[in-house]
């Protein structure tokens, strides 16, 4: 039997003794410090970088291998670590992300073999310029397998062995087994899922060898799909039979929708399988090498393409914005309510509540008495106290008074005879009306035509 | 999914080009999510409809999971409308945005080509310095550059080509007179507009001050439309290096052929 590669578990160790040997004392700048073996034995860079990386993965999962800053880390270190600085939280991640300086001794079938550098050690990945992480592919690989030591190997090839612990956990009602490996299959199908996509994105020569690599997995998917149905069925049995199960606070529908969800990546994997075949078999040469747009600027400073093309190139890839005033979903917001109904009242009126509004009763007014004002505007003008002497402000209505002297202040709006003078005096009058006492200042109207024919006659 | 509820989204998607469940960079706002619920609960007969309808605007409806794409949450999707190079969207306008990079200088033309020439270096940081190939969507989280790493590749550009180009050129080519009359303060400026319109657009993301990532949208779009819009115009340039590469192998050959007969001959 052979030994599994034990370099994995080195590579674990290997930036933590580093890490515990570093003669960095805290508070000190983040950048990088060659490594000396003596360092403090307080094992608390130790104690930081296990929980960096422990954070690292768990928010990795949820977000799919999404870089996590330095603030959010040394947040959720503090948890723990409450005595974490933010600075030495930087300076743990920055060892972390760059690959060990210890030496292997790599056999390679001899006996006597060489010494070698391992470059491939870095457990986190720094996200270009900024302070932001995530773990590496080997930072997750070692994670996995210390998570579960019995299976060292996490590789997608042995999924049909991780899949039948699934049903052996559902058969012996061990839910909380069966999620925990329901979700490790998820998060590695997914990984290599991605792998597989961004190797078809890259294409080359690089796809043959891999698909060598892969030439079983169609038909390993196949039989790992059989089996995720027999787990399917395993739960369905749980759920129809209601026999005891352990771990009863974990629900069996999210168990389910788990497995549900590790039987669509099989499928999707499966079909990405299928696009790489097709890929290979149209020709290797399919891939486009990253090509110099710096190059491209520089033709473009000597011949730029015509105005059409540019135009047309910036309308699909450049920044754009939707053209006048769109409406948006909050423009609606409370105005319809598609599915209320409202239950219709009956409706009562009470015509003896009722009250005539103001502007009827102007209206009346005026009808009545429109003809009577323009013919004494006509015959020389008309005032105010003349208007209330004449009982035009107590016909037909109460409100007689109001109408009048709407009347006569928007004369605009109700007669069409022409040039009418309003002339306003600050002499005040008294008039008795039947019921009240009314003071105003001196309001007449007259019209040019009859002030010049008055000149006139004169 | 009703028609209002279609409407909805479609309003909602013309204007921002996006819908995500979850977020690990910024709050998803209600009504985003509550949109992202109807769609996730929504038929497939009904998804078609709204993927007809966009197709109808110039738009590809794309749903893409944590299985497609890196940077996406485990069980959540991401919605986004991605251009079509084959049907112009008419409710779009990329003109009047580009237009914004020189609002005093009275010509658009000043304006557009700022523009493309930074837009091209950009390109360069985020895919040819990256050995990154147009069609490697899923590599869009490690497409990270600086302000000032964009600034300095414009500078180079200007400063070690434009510069030292025949200044004949400046006869035919009004790119390099606009980029030759730079005084050393314009490309800042230039640089700072267009990453404002850019990140305005949804083309890039700033995750930190002053540094910025390729969106997934750009992502999406630069894989979807590369091959037909740009790799065409790719074509001249290698066409530009051709003759002296032919000359090359040419030269290669003779020496062969020579070599060989002197050796017939010694023989």
């Amino acid at each position: 039997m052979s030994l599994p590669d034990i370099s994995l578990v080195l590579k674990v160790s290997a930036r933590l003794v580093d890490l515990h040997d570093s003669r960095r004392n805290y508070g000190e700048s983040p950048n990088y410090q060659g490594d000396v073996r003596s360092g403090h034995g307080d094992g608390r860079y130790v104690a930081m970088a296990t929980h960096c990386l422990d954070k690292l993965h768990d928010f990795g999962r949820r977000s799919g291998d999404e870089y996590t800053s330095l603030a959010t880390l040394t947040q959720a270190l503090r948890v723990e670590l409450p005595w974490t600085q933010e600075v030495d939280v930087e300076y743990v991640l920055n060892v972390l992300s760059r690959p060990t300086e210890l030496k292997l001794l790599l056999l390679d079938g001899g006996v006597d073999g060489h010494v070698i550098t391992e470059k491939d050690t870095n457990l986190v990945e720094k996200s270009p310029n900024v302070a932001e992480f995530r773990l590496s592919w080997v930072g997750r690989r070692v994670l996995s397998m210390a998570t579960n030591l019995d299976d060292e190997y996490q590789d997608i090839a042995y999924i049909e062995g991780d899949v039948t612990k699934l049903i052996r956990a559902l058969e012996n009602g061990k839910l909380r087994p069966a999620l925990n490996f329901v979700e490790q299959l998820n998060d590695q199908l997914r990984v290599a899922h991605a792998l597989l996509v961004s190797l078809i994105e890259r294409g080359g020569r690089g796809l043959r060898e891999a698909y060598s690599e892969m030439a079983g997995h169609t038909e390993l998917m196949s039989r790992a799909n059989e089996l995720v149905k027999i787990a399917d069925a395993k739960i369905n049995e749980i759920l129809r039979t209601d026999r005891d199960i352990d771990d009863e606070d974990v629900p069996i529908g999210l168990v389910r929708e788990r497995v549900r969800e590790l039987s669509r990546g099989i499928v999707r994997y499966s079909r990405q399988l299928s696009q790489l075949s097709a890929e290979i078999s149209r020709g290797i040469s399919s891939s486009v090498d990253a090509p110099s747009f710096a190059e491209l600027a520089r033709h473009w400073v000597k011949q730029q393409p015509s105005e059409a093309r540019l135009n047309q190139i910036m309308s699909v890839m450049g920044p754009s914005e939707v053209k006048g005033i769109l409406a948006m979903g909050t423009d609606y917001e409370g105005t319809i309510r598609s599915r209320t109904v409202v239950e219709r009242l009956p409706e009562t009126v009470d015509l003896s509540e009722y009250a005539e509004p103001q502007e009827h009763e102007f209206t009346r007014w005026l009808t009545a008495n429109r003809a009577i004002i323009e013919q004494r505007i006509r015959d020389g003008g008309l005032s105010l106290e003349a208007a209330i002497a004449d009982g035009l402000a107590t016909m037909e209505t109460d409100e007689a008074f109001g109408c009048l002297v709407t009347a006569l202040s928007a004369l605009e709006s109700w007669t069409d005879l022409d040039g009418l003078i309003l002339t306003l005096t600050d002499e005040l009058s008294k008039a008795q009306l039947p019921a009240l006492e009314v003071m105003f200042s001196g309001l007449t109207i007259t019209q040019r035509s009859s002030i010049n024919s008055t000149k006139d006659s004169r | 999914m009703t028609p209002y509820e279609l409407g909805k989204i479609s309003a909602f998607l013309l204007k921002n080009r996006k819908i995500e469940e979850r977020s690990q960079r910024r709050a998803i706002q209600r009504e985003e999510r509550d949109l992202a619920e109807i769609l996730r609960d929504a038929a497939v007969e009904e998804i078609q409809l709204l993927e007809e309808m966009m197709t109808g605007y110039g738009f590809d409806f794309v749903t893409l999971s944590a299985f497609d794409v890196k940077g996406i949450a485990p069980g959540s999707r991401v919605h986004l409308l991605v251009r079509r190079n084959n049907s112009p969207c008419l409710l779009l306008d990329s003109t009047s945005v580009i237009e914004k990079m020189a609002p005093s200088a009275g010509k658009a033309s000043v304006a557009k080509i700022w523009f493309t020439q930074i837009w091209l270096m950009h390109l360069d940081l985020m895919y040819s310095a990256k050995d990154r190939g147009p069609h490697e969507r899923n590599q869009w989280l490690d497409s990270g550059f600086t302000k000032e790493q964009l600034i300095e590749a414009v500078r180079v550009h200007i400063n070690e080509f434009v510069r030292k180009l025949n200044p004949e050129i400046g006869e035919t080519s009004e790119v390099y007179s606009t980029l030759r009359a730079e005084k050393g303060v314009e490309i800042p400026r230039y640089v700072t507009r267009f990453l404002g319109l850019m990140v305005d657009a949804g083309m890039l993301d700033e995750i930190a001050p002053n540094s910025f990532r390729q969106s997934l949208l750009s992502a999406v779009e630069v894989k979807a439309n590369y091959d037909r819009i740009l790799a065409p115009l790719m074509l001249d340039i290698s066409e530009e290096h051709m003759p002296g590469n032919l000359a090359q192998t040419a030269h290669v050959l003779l020496s062969a052929v020579n070599e060989t007969s002197t050796e017939r001959n010694d023989s």
